[in-house]
């Protein structure tokens, strides 16, 4: 079985899974604390970079070289 | 020609002899149903074949050469196309039950591209549930089998697509690639497969699965084949709002140029940590004959190039889970555990966090950009571990909700869905029990021509070709 979340309560995952429009029961929540713990750790990773320089581009288009 | 010859023809071979007349299309498309009514038992590759409709085709494109026609080398030649492009009139699954009959109203723009080039759609390819899987497996409708180990997954998730070009079931198929479902298949199967540009190929008619990481290109057994496809199927395309307004290039001009002055780096960084030993050996003698031939090989430090991987997860979750947002709230038993685990997990994740994803993600490529500006492409290993077995892989209710190997196939490929930037997987090799081991060529922004020209030069040094799976 999934490991516990080490930060979150179940309520709190609940609470935001039905944020999101999802009505998870206790038993799924407690079956998905380790899969949102790693998005956790994707999260935090990105946490780390200093972005305050770069804006969004949400539909991003690359360019080409040396333009 | 026998048989088994013309299943693993390249379109270089086939392409002669079809303009010439000494080979028909519907000679070619038979041969292709032929194998898969032999073969797709075994190799779970399509969801739906077209056999009739393909042989209509073959005979309208049989009738166009015949009358001095000939549309150029996609003309009479077969694709799978994965069940995520739209063929009109036919149903396109997307590897769910929740679309079981969502029947497609018009051609994708990629579709009715191919078909202008004279191809033949042979049938629609099995993929992972909603492209949403690196494994290749699918609970729905079973799991591709890999031609050189039937026990051992395709990857995803364009897996029937690659199974069907390494099991010479078509000529050649179109994938899409949104982490590397393009490009993991195609290093475990010993294909060539082609992530190109984001924005060179039109998604339009293509199931979403996240807007600004979905890339579809051409899956292929050569890389010059992935060039003629390319010319068939790249362009401006107003159906798509990221369809990027860029001059598109003969994509097999640099084919016979060889690698002589091709710079080619080889990052100090994550690509060659903890990978497995036949991987990195196979890789890097790749890279050392690629130096013999006259490439330029210099290593390049990118220290914070692990981060690309998560910000292309921490990109395309949230836009999958908008996608996905009202499927499910409504059908969440329709999905299979592994797709909607990472969805219903990734549902809470704030728009501030999507938003400083997207913002590092300028950052990310700002650093790709500088620290590649020296060197044409770069080569790494496409997938860091042997391809896994099936059995492997199966998630079960009570045990684990994602397969072990789903976090680790990517890792590489989601760079390269981060920056857009054009990226090739080609063999470079087996493993001791004669699986391949793929081999990743990325380049600049556009400039897929050097990414095709580094890996045909590659090809031809390396003499991989004439080895087949043994299903042949």
């Amino acid at each position: 079985m999934p490991e516990p979340s080490r930060e979150s309560s179940l309520e709190d995952r609940k609470r935001d899974a039905a944020r999101a429009g999802l009505n998870l029961s206790d038993e799924r929540v407690a079956e998905l604390m380790g899969r949102f713990d790693e998005v956790d750790a994707t999260l935090a990773a990105i946490r780390g970079i200093d972005v305050k320089a770069f804006e969004p581009h949400a539909v991003f288009a690359p360019r080409p070289a040396g333009d | 020609m026998p048989d088994n010859d013309l299943a693993y023809a390249s379109i270089d071979e086939l392409a002669p002899r079809i303009e010439s007349g000494d080979l028909s299309p519907v000679d070619l498309t038979q041969a292709s149903l032929d194998r898969i009514e032999a073969l797709e038992p075994q190799l779970n590759a399509f969801l739906e074949v077209f056999s009739e409709g393909a042989l209509a085709q073959a005979r309208e494109a049989e009738a166009e050469i015949s009358s001095g026609g000939y549309k150029g080398p996609m003309h009479g030649i077969t694709v799978a196309l994965k069940d995520l492009i739209d063929v009109e009139g036919t149903v396109t699954t997307g590897g769910s039950t929740i679309l079981k009959d969502n029947m497609a109203t018009s051609d994708a723009t990629i579709t009715r591209l191919l078909k202008e080039a004279g191809a033949i759609i042979i049938g629609k390819a099995a993929l992972v549930e909603f492209a949403m899987g690196a494994t290749g497996m699918n609970p729905h409708y079973g799991a591709s089998h890999n031609p050189w180990n039937l026990e051992r997954i395709c990857c995803g998730s364009s897996m029937g697509s690659a199974s069907a070009v390494a099991g010479g079931l078509a000529v050649t198929a179109i994938g899409s690639d949104t982490g590397g479902s393009i490009r993991m298949p195609a290093a475990v199967t010993g294909t060539a497969g082609l992530k190109p540009t984001y924005g060179r190929v039109s998604r339009a008619g293509v199931l979403d699965l996240s807007w600004s990481c979905d890339h579809v290109g051409p899956m292929t057994r050569t890389v010059a084949d992935c060039a003629h496809m390319m010319n068939a199927i790249s362009g401006r395309d107003s159906r798509d709002p990221a369809s990027a307004d860029q001059p598109v290039p003969d994509f097999t001009s640099g084919l016979k140029q060889g690698l002589q002055g091709v710079r080619v780096g080889v990052p100090l960084d994550f690509f060659y940590d903890d990978i497995d030993p036949e991987i990195e050996t196979a890789v890097r003698a790749g890279i050392t004959l690629m130096e013999r031939e006259g490439a330029i090989v210099r290593e390049i430090s990118m220290p914070w190039v692990s981060q690309g991987r998560k910000i292309n997860v921490g990109v395309n979750r949230p836009e999958a889970v908008s996608v996905h947002e009202e499927w499910l709230a409504r059908y969440p038993e329709q999905y299979s555990i592994e797709v909607r685990a990472r969805l219903e997990a990734a549902s809470y994740i704030p728009a501030t966090e999507y938003i400083r994803a997207q913002r590092a993600r300028r950052w990310f490529i700002e650093k790709m950009t500088e620290a590649t500006r020296d060197v044409d492409v770069l080569v790494t290993p496409t997938v860091p571990i042997q391809t896994p077995t099936i059995e492997e892989c199966i998630v079960h209710p009570d045990g684990n909700l994602i397969a072990p190997a789903t976090n680790l196939l990517g890792i590489f490929t989601g760079v390269f869905d981060t920056t857009g930037e054009p990226s090739l997987s080609l063999n470079c090799g087996f493993t001791e029990d004669g699986m391949p081991i793929g081999m990743m060529i990325s380049g600049k922004p556009f400039d897929e021509v050097t990414v095709l020209r580094a890996g045909a030069g590659f090809e031809a040094a390396a003499g991989l070709l004439d080895r087949r799976p043994p299903i042949a």
